[in-house]
């Protein structure tokens, strides 16, 4: 009698999910976007809803919580029902880094990713009117005159911060001061000439473009489309790059064939041209992953940034070097 | 006026206490190199000194001061009322959802501030709360949270 | 001329039907975002942004910017009637704009509010037309350091605003700087006093502390006594609903002098706006005949103000059309919709586009206009708001500033954050402290220390950045001439006396 119960109990239970997964969505979905609205991530996430919610039918329910850089938005996703309608957004920071600067609460493995689509790019800018053409020219000046050259960075532990202390732990040590710039208006301290160089977000492309900066390298894989001619870190010598993709992620325990549906969804909005030019503009790259790639591509990125946070020994008090 | 003027200043003095000791847990840091409770460490010092300053200048004064303090509160109770039942909708709303607690809320407001009819208090308190419901959650797309009721 | 040749493209690119509708949709957003508590114009640009993706950009940008100095009318608006500001900008509003209100004067108050901005914001838009690539490049001169010595500049002046003592007045600023110290650390991203609370990760959110120490304090200081029948907020009959000729005489200069202060200041990165309220208040408190009538409903400091946060709203234009820097989260979010419809934004960008350019100037003055044509009238509108009884009226506004509290974040801790600074806010009235030094600080505070530790890290350790750099340098002499000035009448005063006791 208990076998047979169980076994229409384990019939029902197969149907459900699957019809359940074949049904899905059937309400609307709320994606919550860990970023500012006036960022990359926010308005790219927003084009390439248009049009995962006429592939999927419903509606996508968008809100943003920036709040600790992300990790706000993270911590409340990861309490929430793992059944496709709740889904978080935002750069890879969140998930791969900040867990490992400070503590959050939630972990990495409350999440399952569902693709990313692209990467989140940045470099080294210093002025037109800058004497150094090159990244070599440049960290040599800052190797000859320590304590000249101050750089800014958008925030203590970024990706952009760890490029600098790597080149510097490769170099022997180079004593270039670091100066955090929170805020919106972190455009300013460079083009104003009051700090040497920012190792920053690729938004500051625009002002290469209008020629008021110069771009010496970029942190990422490949090379900028819009700037052919500047070389990556890596082909300067230096093996680092910015790992931080642009992510959509649910709670752990999300079942697989939802999201394979939005893998899949998320994928086929990204050949919207529109997109893809936006990316483009905003100096990020279109890169795709799928679940299974950018779940391996995650890991390997937390445990490689786990090992050069320690090896560079980022303490988060930039005083106490 | 001297008495409260003495406590408030003690009180405040007793803050930055506390916030001083809890700056330097947290690291100042050098005047070339400041740290994470560097500000707040100069705060509460600064702090500590305007209180110890405003309770000496308050007690040693002779006469009253020339500002008054405002009227005496006969009804201070209901304000600690009114405090209590904002924490408590605060906490009810995300079980309640925001019709229930908001009805709820207002009714005690109308019938605390001023002692109306039963009737009127409810009566008032379902038309605000449905007109805001309106106005802000479908009109202007704010989100409420919908409670244990589903509503 | 090209000039006009310009101002003539603009107002071609402003008549097409498009563009007139999105400039009307823009500011009346913005006038609606003014007076709604708890969202700002950063939260309804963010939300409709993405509405304007297929939208073609100079409509775009119209509108976005519509909805930006659109608030700047609405926000006076609650300041006046209530007591609640509505934004950073409005906080200074509240002071003698309430004052006014109480008095019957909330017409007055109101109209000469929107008269100035008017004024402001058209002045604003013929500085932005001339002298924009001028001043452009003042923007950038303006390094950590310099920043630093404004702000000092400001938070020095605050104690200008004091009504009753100034020391209260001093203490008050110092919290409001400690409470600016809750949060994550800037430099390092460590939290410090949160408590372990996760929702003050990002800090204390002004809004629930505005609605909080003004809004919530304001209806308990109301009700802690039996409430008359006919007692409402007014004290006296509504007499007119316009500004007097009286009133006009008494305003203008404030209006002027505001305008200049707003734009100049406006034009700085972070909080320019904030800063040129209160330092155009206290300019007027200084130079009047009659400074103790500040506070109490003197028509100026509603003027000032007023003018000053509608020409910083287009001052700010001025770095983000020039040079491509946006200098706050609005004029991010422009830079975002720029990018968005693949603009530049850069020093070419005039150049380029000149009729975005152009239709976009084009656009501010006749939003202006719109905004006073759209305000006048509701003048009439709002004041009847005060002859709401009280019973329903206090309610009402609890359940007005809970609303906009929770429509910030979504979270109940901002509603229990707000409640406590209601209690807070009620006993600082008692007590006789006031919350304005505080909430200005509060703002102030966490750039001060921005600047204060970025300086420090660019001349290591040296404290004589400050003064070398000739901009820094000389703000920084003003500071101090200005908290010599302050102290000078004390000094007097004793002389004064020891002279009295020796004779």
């Amino acid at each position: 009698m208990g076998k047979i119960i169980s076994l229409w109990g384990l019939l029902l239970v197969s149907i459900a999910t699957s019809s359940f997964a074949q049904e899905y969505p059937t309400k609307p979905i709320n994606l919550l976007i860990a970023n500012t609205p006036a960022g990359s991530v926010n308005v790219s996430l927003r084009m390439l809803a248009s049009h995962v919610e006429k592939r999927l039918g419903q509606p996508l329910i968008i809100s943003n919580n920036n709040a600790g850089g992300g990790s706000g938005a993270f911590a409340i996703v990861a309490k929430q029902r793992p059944d496709g309608y709740n889904l978080v957004a935002g750069a890879s920071t969140p998930l791969v880094r900040i867990p490992q600067l400070r503590p959050v609460p939630y972990k990495f493995e409350d999440f399952v990713p569902i693709l990313h689509y692209g990467t989140m790019e940045s470099g080294l800018f210093v002025r037109a009117d800058a004497p150094w053409k090159t990244l070599r020219e440049f960290v040599e000046y800052a190797k000859k005159n320590p304590g000249k050259v101050t750089y800014g960075v958008s925030g203590t532990g970024t990706p952009q911060h760890l490029a600098m202390e790597f080149i510097s732990m490769q170099e022997g040590g180079i004593q270039w001061i670091l100066v955090p710039m929170p805020g919106e208006d972190n455009s300013i301290p460079l083009l104003g000439g009051h700090i040497t160089a920012a190792s920053i977000g690729s938004v500051y492309t625009h002002h290469v473009t209008a020629g008021s900066l110069r771009l010496l390298a970029t942190h990422g894989e490949r090379r900028l489309k819009a700037f052919p001619e500047v070389p990556t870190f890596r082909e300067c010598g230096y093996d680092f790059i910015n790992e931080t993709v642009m992510v959509v992620a649910a709670p752990k325990g999300t079942p697989l064939p939802v999201i394979q549906k939005l893998d899949d969804a998320f994928h086929k909005a990204m050949d919207d041209p529109e997109f893809v030019k936006y990316m483009g503009t905003a100096g990020n790259l279109v890169a795709y992953r799928n679940h299974e790639e950018t779940k391996k591509y995650l890991e390997d990125a937390y445990v490689r940034l786990g090992k050069m946070i320690k090896d560079l020994k980022i303490s988060m008090e930039p005083a106490k070097k | 006026m001297k008495t409260y003027d003495q406590g408030s200043s003690l009180f405040w003095l007793g803050l930055s206490v506390y916030v001083c000791v809890e700056s330097l847990r947290l690291g100042v840091g050098t005047l070339r190199t400041p740290g994470t409770g560097f500000m707040s460490f100069g705060g509460s010092i600064l702090l500590g000194i305007f209180s110890l300053a405003l309770f000496l200048q308050v007690t040693i004064k002779k006469g009253e001061s020339k500002v008054s303090p405002a009227e005496a509160p006969r009804l201070w109770k209901r304000v600690v009322l009114v405090l209590v039942a904002l924490l408590i909708y605060a906490k009810v709303i995300p079980l309640a959802g925001y019709l229930v607690s908001t009805f709820l809320l207002m009714g005690f407001l109308f019938w605390t501030v001023k002692k109306q009819k039963i009737w009127w208090v409810l009566i008032s308190s379902s038309l605000t709360t449905l007109i805001s419901y309106m106005v802000f959650s479908k009109w202007l797309n704010c989100q409420f949270p919908e409670g244990f009721f589903g509503f | 001329m090209g000039f006009f040749h310009n101002i003539l493209l603009g107002f071609q690119v402003v008549l097409d039907p498009t563009n007139l509708l999105f400039c009307f949709i823009g500011v009346l957003v913005g006038t609606l975002v003014g007076v709604l508590p708890g969202i700002g114009p950063v939260g309804a640009i963010a939300l409709l942004l993405p509405a304007t993706f297929k939208a073609p950009p100079a409509s775009t940008l119209i509108m976005l910017a519509g909805i930006y100095y659109g608030t700047q009318y609405g926000g006076s608006t609650t300041s006046i009637l209530v007591n609640i500001p509505g934004e950073a900008t409005s906080i200074i509003t509240c002071l003698d704009g309430y004052q006014m209100a109480r008095q019957g004067r909330a017409g007055p108050a109101l109209g000469i509010a929107a008269w100035g901005s008017f004024i402001a914001g058209t002045l604003s838009i013929v500085g932005l037309m001339f002298i924009a690539h001028l001043l452009a490049g003042a923007a950038l001169r303006f390094g950590p350091p310099e920043y630093f010595a404004l702000l000092l500049t400001g938070l020095i002046i605050l104690t200008y605003l004091a009504q009753y003592s100034i020391l209260k007045a001093l203490m008050m600023a110092v919290v409001g700087l400690l409470l600016g110290n809750v949060g994550l650390d800037m430099m390092t991203s460590l939290p410090r006093f949160t408590f372990g609370i996760d929702d003050l990760t990002d800090g204390v959110n002004i809004i629930p502390m505005a609605m909080g120490l003004f809004g919530i304090s304001e209806v308990l200081s109301n009700i802690d006594r039996d409430l008359d029948p006919h007692r409402k907020i007014l004290e006296t009959r509504i007499s007119n609903l316009w500004p007097s000729l009286k009133d006009w005489s008494e305003a203008k200069g404030a209006i002027l002098r505001g305008t200049v202060i707003g734009f100049c200041l406006g034009m700085l990165p972070g909080a320019g706006a904030v800063l040129s309220t209160f330092i155009s208040y206290a300019v007027e408190k200084r130079i009047s005949k009659h400074p103790e009538r500040f506070g109490k409903g003197a028509i100026e400091g509603v003027a000032a103000p007023e003018s000053a946060n509608n020409a910083a709203s287009g001052a700010a234009m001025v770095p983000l059309l020039s040079l491509g820097i946006p200098t706050n989260m609005t004029m991010a979010l422009l830079f975002a919709a720029l990018i968005i419809h693949g603009i530049q934004p850069g020093p070419l960008l005039i150049k380029n586009h000149p009729d975005i350019f152009w239709g976009l100037i084009a656009s501010m003055y006749l939003g202006n206009v719109l905004l006073l044509i759209l305000n006048l009238p509701l003048i009439g509108i709002w004041v009847k708001v005060l002859k709401v009884p009280s019973q329903i009226l206090f309610p009402l506004i609890l359940l007005f500033c809970l609303i906009g509290a929770y429509s910030v974040n979504n979270s109940g801790f901002d509603l229990i954050l707000m409640t406590l600074f209601g209690a807070v806010g009620y006993l600082m009235r008692r007590f006789r402290y006031e919350a304005a030094p505080l909430i200005l600080a509060f703002v102030i505070g966490p750039r001060l220390e921005k600047a204060l530790r970025q300086s420090l890290l660019i001349s290591q350790g040296s404290f004589t950045i400050f003064i070398t750099r000739p901009i820094s340098g000389i703000v920084l002499g003003c500071a101090f001439l200005l908290l010599l000035l302050n102290l000078f009448p004390y000094v007097k005063k004793r002389r004064q006396k020891l002279k009295d006791v020796e004779e």
